[in-house]
């Protein structure tokens, strides 16, 4: 026995080495993939725009084209940098669900918080309707705080709900819970968005179908705080998440506070989740996918490497999706959240595959 | 000896509106330095409740768990964790930590927020990996180990924490025979070169009669009965803790024996190996060894291949296999 143990180890002992180094190599090659696809997404589309138009752009030169400003400026690039802020937070919200509840097919969507966020604004944004004049202009006024508060409340909601019922069912039943809190908030919005009138639906319907192209300038000031503070707190918790995967009982007996813990990352989770799907609408798969392939790229499940690596790998898979979808398509509009779908479906799978083989699940 | 742990006068259980409810009451001892204590007991005894109460993690309904002189309840967490580490029963599914990365866990209550380690804290991380002889496993996750080798770096871990005492619930409960004695082998090592002093709740009997220091016996219903293994079994706590039908705890072999009434009776007559099997056997299937009982077994053999011949009022009959032998034992 001790012979077969200590051949199967010398073969597998550089793995480490190899991890290591590959991490090293990883993140610069990450970085330099966000930016070029960055570059793409503001050269590719119905008009081309060369790099060096998008770099005159970029540095206010005069003597450039003015449509090529007004597109660049007003359209590719809030959308591009919305797609970049939108895969990073929703990657690092999954990351911090899958850990929490130690389930790998945890994720904003999957668990339901995209729907509670959807609600919330259906709420807020109706109410504004009923109170004002129609959706389109309440939209625009109460774009900014109101909307996202309502997301983020609808969040809480949700979240409180799946952390009490997920002591009793097991990973698959929650995320089966979670999905049915999907359809039973779109059936409310539905009965909802029915007392106010068409064009609203109407632009409900463009909301709900999940488009970083919705992210206006104007949201930025809201949106890339409330990210930062999510990023900052899943930075500041690294070291107890990494305790917290090998369960609480192990973490509280290294002297973790798990109450603490568990708090300040669920709220980070909501501030990342909450004011995303409040200004792009509801992005599927992205958060549950891009934390499993972030460990398979790395190599690990250590916090301190997977936040800075999902931020990267999410930014870099959102950008690409939304480029695949701005590709100039000759017939038809592709939706973003078709594409999410294509890429992530297929992940999902390899997941509850690859743990059922396992006998539990891995994180 | 020097105790870390004191325990006096202490009833556990737990505390409601409704009013305490108490497990055991009236325990008074010590747990010393560089000792390995087995508390067992029957199921229901109270085990994980005094194992929890002892480790801090539930209030005594009265008396104290004092630990290093200072009361245990008082400790705050961190500090706690510096005196005291737990290997517990869950199953661990930490995906793709190494096995490195766990034991590098233990050092969480001395590294700061970042959780940066040291040289120091590389040093002791390695130190914990030899004593518990792990080198081969550290470069593989956690996920690729086998039960008892998780465990085994899961006992790293708490070493690595450096405490005084280690309590462990049930460590070897999922393991086989050779790992279960290796990971006791580790605890000994551990408690006896290193003066952690561990606390291990088991079932599993015959390890703690023979690994332990000391035994917390913890019979139903009862206070606490504490002493050397041969001990308790010398003056019949063993046999009276866990008395129960149909089982019987046979003081020559310090294990228990299961058997119904007796159907028949043989006399046994051999030597070595095989007679003992045969024995065991014989009882197994519900028959008394009698040396008056007018059948007889005669072994012959020793190794190789089983031989033995059945005598039974002038009759001969040889059996090749033990299982022949209680056919034709059962036959008559």
């Amino acid at each position: 026995m001790a012979e077969t143990i200590s051949t199967t180890i010398s073969t597998s002992k550089p793995t480490i080495q190899v991890a290591k180094f590959s991490r090293v190599i990883l993140f610069p090659v990450l970085a330099i993939l966000v930016m070029v696809v960055f570059m793409l997404e503001l050269g590719i589309g119905s008009v081309p725009i060369p790099v060096s138009g998008i770099l005159k752009v970029m540095i206010g030169a005069e003597d450039v084209d003015a449509t090529w400003h007004t597109i660049i400026m007003e359209l590719r690039l809030p959308r591009t940098l919305a797609s970049l802020v939108g895969g990073a937070a929703l990657g690092v919200a999954g990351l911090q669900l899958q850990t929490l509840f130690k389930n790998p097919l945890a994720g904003p969507w999957a668990l339901g918080l995209t729907a509670g966020a959807q609600l919330g604004v259906a709420l807020v944004v109706t109410a504004g309707a009923v109170i004002g004049s129609s959706f389109l202009e309440n939209f625009e006024f109460l774009s900014n705080l109101s909307i996202v508060a309502g997301a983020m409340i609808g969040c809480v909601l949700v979240l409180m709900v799946m952390v009490a019922i997920s002591k009793y069912v097991s990973t698959i039943t929650l995320l089966i819970f979670g999905l049915m809190l999907g359809y039973l908030a779109q059936g409310l919005i539905s009965v909802i968005l029915h007392f106010t009138n068409q064009s609203q639906t109407r632009i409900y319907a463009g909301w709900n179908d999940g488009s970083f192209s919705a992210v206006y300038w104007e949201h930025f000031p809201v949106l890339i705080p409330l990210v930062i503070i999510g990023f900052a707190g899943g930075w500041w918790m690294r070291k107890p998440l990494n305790a917290m995967l090998l369960g609480e009982n192990y973490a509280r007996s290294l002297g973790m506070s798990v109450k603490r813990t568990r708090l300040i990352t669920l709220g980070c989770a909501v501030l990342l989740a909450g004011p995303v799907t409040a200004y792009c609408g509801p992005i599927l798969f992205l958060g549950l996918i891009v934390p499993h392939l972030a460990r398979g790229l790395f190599g690990t499940s250590d916090h301190r490497i997977l936040m800075p690596a999902v931020i990267l790998l999410g930014a870099l898979i959102a950008e690409s999706a939304d480029l695949f979808v701005h590709l100039p398509w000759e017939k038809h509009f592709l939706h973003l959240n078709a594409v999410n779908a294509l890429l992530g479906a297929p992940v999902v799978m390899w997941v509850i595959i690859k743990n059922k083989k396992m006998r539990g699940f891995e994180l | 000896m020097n105790a870390v742990i004191e325990i006096n006068n202490l009833s556990t259980g737990y505390q409601s509106r409704q009013g305490d409810t108490i497990v055991t009451s009236n325990i008074d001892t010590n747990l010393n330095v560089g000792e390995l204590v087995c508390l067992i007991g029957p199921n229901g005894a109270g085990k994980s409740t005094l194992m929890r109460t002892v480790a801090g993690a539930q209030k005594a309904i009265t008396g104290s768990v004092t630990l290093a002189g200072r009361d245990i309840r008082e400790y705050r967490p961190r500090e706690l964790a510096r005196k005291l580490s737990l290997v517990l029963t869950d199953r661990v599914f930490a995906g793709m930590l190494s096995a490195y990365e766990v034991i590098a866990l233990g050092r969480f209550p001395y590294t700061n927020w970042t959780g940066k380690l040291s040289k120091e804290d590389h040093r002791i991380i390695q130190e914990s990996i030899h004593m518990a002889g792990a080198e081969d496993l550290v470069n593989r996750t956690l996920s690729e180990l086998s039960d008892g080798e998780r465990q085994k770096i899961m006992i790293a871990r708490a070493f690595a924490q450096e405490p005084d005492v280690m309590i462990m619930d049930e460590v070897t409960a999922f393991l086989d025979l050779p790992r279960r004695v290796e990971i006791v082998k580790l605890l000994k090592r551990m408690a006896h070169e290193s003066g952690k002093s561990i606390l291990l709740s088991t079932h599993d009997m015959d390890l703690a009669l023979r690994g332990a220091d000391r035994i917390w016996l913890l019979p139903k219903g009862e206070g606490m009965l504490t002493g050397s293994p041969e001990d308790l079994v010398l003056n019949g706590s063993f046999e009276d803790a866990f008395i129960s039908e149909g089982i019987q705890f046979d003081r020559s072999s310090g294990s228990f024996e299961v058997h119904g009434e007796f159907q028949s009776s043989v006399a046994l007559d051999g030597q070595g190996t095989h007679a003992i099997w045969a024995q065991r056997a014989l009882q197994r299937n519900g028959i008394q060894l009698d040396d008056q009982a007018p059948t007889k077994v005669i072994v012959k053999s020793n190794s190789g291949d089983f031989h033995c011949v059945v005598e039974k009022a002038g009759n001969q009959e040889s059996a090749q296999s033990i299982q022949n032998l209680i056919d034709i034992l059962n036959a008559k």
